[in-house]
């Protein structure tokens, strides 16, 4: 696990379990951002809080025990940076509390989860964690051609095996690769690494 | 004019006039109107009195003058009550009683012994009475407070003329001391013709009091018919009012659990909408990025897409007027089918503990009784956030079991149970009796929430079934759905 000041803490406050995990899948290759736990109530989410201090929260209001919010309120009281994004089956009528505009960094309708939840996280990140590289935005510029010689890279294969699994030039191949470090901004071991990393997508999300 | 009228003939068409005015009042008038008894029994002694008094030297004299000019002056007094009772202001009839006693007992004691006053002074007399009871009838009038017509102004300025009158002849009567004897051997009054110009100035007057009083007090009964028409009118219109108010207001309730409904279907929707928008942006990104995709996305969408399908199915257990094709229902697999779609939503600290009966089988239909046992089943989840045990049981039963409440059929004979506990809060007694109204809702921000239960006792009642609450506060809930067994073979 990375250092707090290398990553952006974050615990996921959502009842809907199926929601929960995949918010949670959806939310791994971020980089920089450190998926703490996972709560289903306004109590979990309070011990949550206490054991982990995030300074993200991802909350849904309507939880069996209460509102979300509530976690938010206790959570700011310990950590006064502390933000967060609102999940909401009705969004468009979510009014921020007046107290909380500060710490309320989205309103997100659970119907658009993916696309707004990514941007605003990685928003987050870069402001929270400035120094981290957005690995997945750097892999989003490589070309299908690239992608497909650095997920091989991944698997561990050499320029050599990666020229013959797709039947093309050793030089061809090698080309490529000096694309995907330029554009990715390392080589070498880290290069294979972050392959690696890519290829094997699923690191374990907390409960 | 002196020489074809004379003044007996016209007091008597004074009295005879004043009394046909009297009895037509009488006869015709409202006899509950105080009012035009008053008013008739005013003119009638009035022509009666005048005619004693035309009498006079043929019965004897005490009938003639004390008698005749007190029933005349009885009957001015009754005039003026008739004003009071029309005018609405019940303080003058003081004053009118006062007039009256002071003007019977002033006439008498001049007209009788030891004073035995002459004639021109007991006219003088009577002619200032008259005269000060017009000038109070002008008053009586002037102080009228409701809506009135022309008619009143007539009124007022026709006693007003009489009161002048009087004045007029009380004032010659002072200056000349005589007054003609109207009984005299010459019956024209050819020496006064201010007397005749009196006598029928009263006749003019009187005749056009008596029918504008009458005129007026039908104006007045006219104004009264109109405005409790117009009461009526206002009670019925308001009435209607209250009616559509209350309409409205049903409309608004029913707009309300529509509303609530709407955002509870729209609220589970959205959860499932969620699930599978996050899993296709996912698969999405891993495709374009030439990743592996995860079976773990596509797991979690499956089960989105069933709870969307039970959802729905419970949803149509709500309308339909035809009643829903039931059938014999393998219960072992439909509890297996709820049992794997709670094990991927429930959270991990609810444990979930199974124990069916093998081999029973149900009337009921298998869609419906799904999206009802997992509705059951969330609010078992919902009652436990601290986490604890959901058990699925299954079982046979001869009786309905016991329990606080029940709804639905009266089930006898062989039945199934599916019974869903949670060792959650309980349900408190007074949530009991409201928990299957499609508005209610124990849950903080009423989010979409609320509508479940509503929709089971769709299921129950639509399939047939029967729901048992059992619970104790603090300790369990259980929720027992019965069905009618089918013996297999």
């Amino acid at each position: 696990m990375m250092d707090a000041t290398e990553s952006l803490g974050a615990v996921i406050v959502e009842d809907e379990r199926m929601f929960s995990e995949m918010l949670a899948r959806a939310l791994i290759d971020v980089s920089g951002l450190d998926l703490m736990a996972r709560a289903y109530t306004v109590e979990e989410g309070f011990s949550a809080c206490a054991r982990h201090r995030p300074t993200m929260l991802i909350l849904d209001l309507a939880l069996p025990d209460g509102n979300g919010l509530d976690v938010l309120r206790a959570l700011i009281a310990d950590r006064p940076d502390a933000t967060a994004i609102v999940l909401s089956a009705h969004a468009e009528d979510f009014v921020t509390p007046v107290e909380l505009e500060n710490n309320i960094a989205a309103v997100i309708s659970k119907a658009d989860a993916y696309g707004a939840v990514n941007d605003h996280v990685r928003r987050l990140v870069r402001t929270y964690v400035p120094n981290v590289e957005d690995e997945a935005a750097l892999i989003d510029r490589l070309t299908p051609r690239e992608l497909e010689v650095f997920n091989l890279l991944g698997e561990g294969l050499t320029n050599r095996g990666i020229a013959k699994r797709l039947s093309r030039s050793a030089t061809t191949v090698a080309t490529h690769r000096k694309m995907i470090a330029v554009k990715l901004r390392c080589s070498g071991a880290a290069l294979m690494a972050m392959a690696a990393r890519h290829r094997s997508h699923y690191a374990k999300i907390p409960s | 004019m002196a020489e074809f009228v004379d003044a007996t003939t016209l007091v008597l068409v004074l009295s005879l006039g004043t009394m046909a005015f009297g009895g037509v009042a009488m006869v015709a008038g409202n006899a509950d109107d105080l009012a035009i008894r008053f008013w008739s029994a005013g003119f009638l002694l009035g022509g009666g009195g005048l005619l004693l008094l035309l009498l006079r030297g043929r019965i004897a004299d005490v009938i003639s003058i004390q008698v005749g000019n007190t029933i005349m002056l009885t009957g001015v007094g009754c005039l003026l009550a008739a004003l009071v009772v029309y005018a609405q202001r019940p303080r003058f009839f003081y004053v009118v009683a006062l007039w009256f006693v002071a003007s019977v007992l002033l006439f008498n004691s001049v007209a009788s012994p030891p004073i035995l006053a002459p004639l021109h002074v007991r006219v003088l007399v009577i002619a200032g009475i008259v005269a000060l009871s017009q000038l109070l009838a002008v008053v009586i009038l002037s102080g009228v407070q409701f809506r009135t017509t022309r008619l009143l102004s007539v009124l007022r300025f026709s006693h007003a003329a009489l009161g002048v009158a009087f004045a007029a002849r009380f004032v010659y009567i002072l200056q000349t001391h005589t007054a003609s004897d109207y009984l005299g051997p010459y019956p024209f009054i050819s020496s006064s013709i201010p007397n005749a110009l009196f006598f029928m100035a009263a006749i003019f007057l009187a005749f056009v009091q008596g029918p504008t009083f009458m005129m007026l007090k039908k104006e007045q009964a006219d104004n009264e018919a109109f405005a409790a028409r117009k009461q009526l009118a206002d009670e019925v219109a308001s009435r209607w009012a209250e009616r559509r108010l209350q309409a409205a207001r049903l409309d608004d309730a029913r707009a309300g659990t529509i509303e609530h409904f709407a955002r509870g279907v729209a609220h589970d929707a959205n959860n499932v909408i969620g699930v599978l928008q996050l899993g296709y942006g996912q698969i999405r990104d891993q495709v374009k990025r030439r990743q592996k995709v995860g079976t773990d996305a596509l797991n979690l969408m499956e089960t989105a897409l069933d709870q969307a399908r039970v959802t729905t199915s419970g949803l149509m257990a709500l309308g339909g007027k035809e009643p829903p094709p039931l059938a014999d229902v393998c219960i072992e697999t439909a509890v297996d089918e709820v049992a794997s779609m709670l094990n991927s939503t429930l959270p991990q600290t609810i444990r979930l503990e199974l124990d069916t009966e093998p081999g029973l089988l149900a009337y009921t239909h298998r869609g419906f009784l799904i999206s009802a046992l997992l509705n059951l089943a969330s609010n078992a989840r919902d009652a436990m956030p601290r986490g604890g045990v959901l058990r699925l049981a299954t079982q046979r039963r001869d009786r309905l079991p016991e329990g606080a409440v029940r709804i639905g059929a009266d089930l006898a004979g062989p039945m199934v149970d599916i019974a869903i506990t949670d060792n959650g809060y309980g349900i408190e007694p007074e949530v009991l009796s409201r928990l299957f109204r499609p508005m209610f809702t124990t849950k903080e921000h009423h989010d979409g929430h609320g509508y479940g239960l509503y929709m089971v006792q769709g299921v129950v009642d639509r399939t047939g079934a029967a729901l048992v609450v059992e619970t104790v506060v603090g300790e369990y809930t259980t929720m027992h759905f019965l069905m009618r067994e089918i013996k297999r073979g």
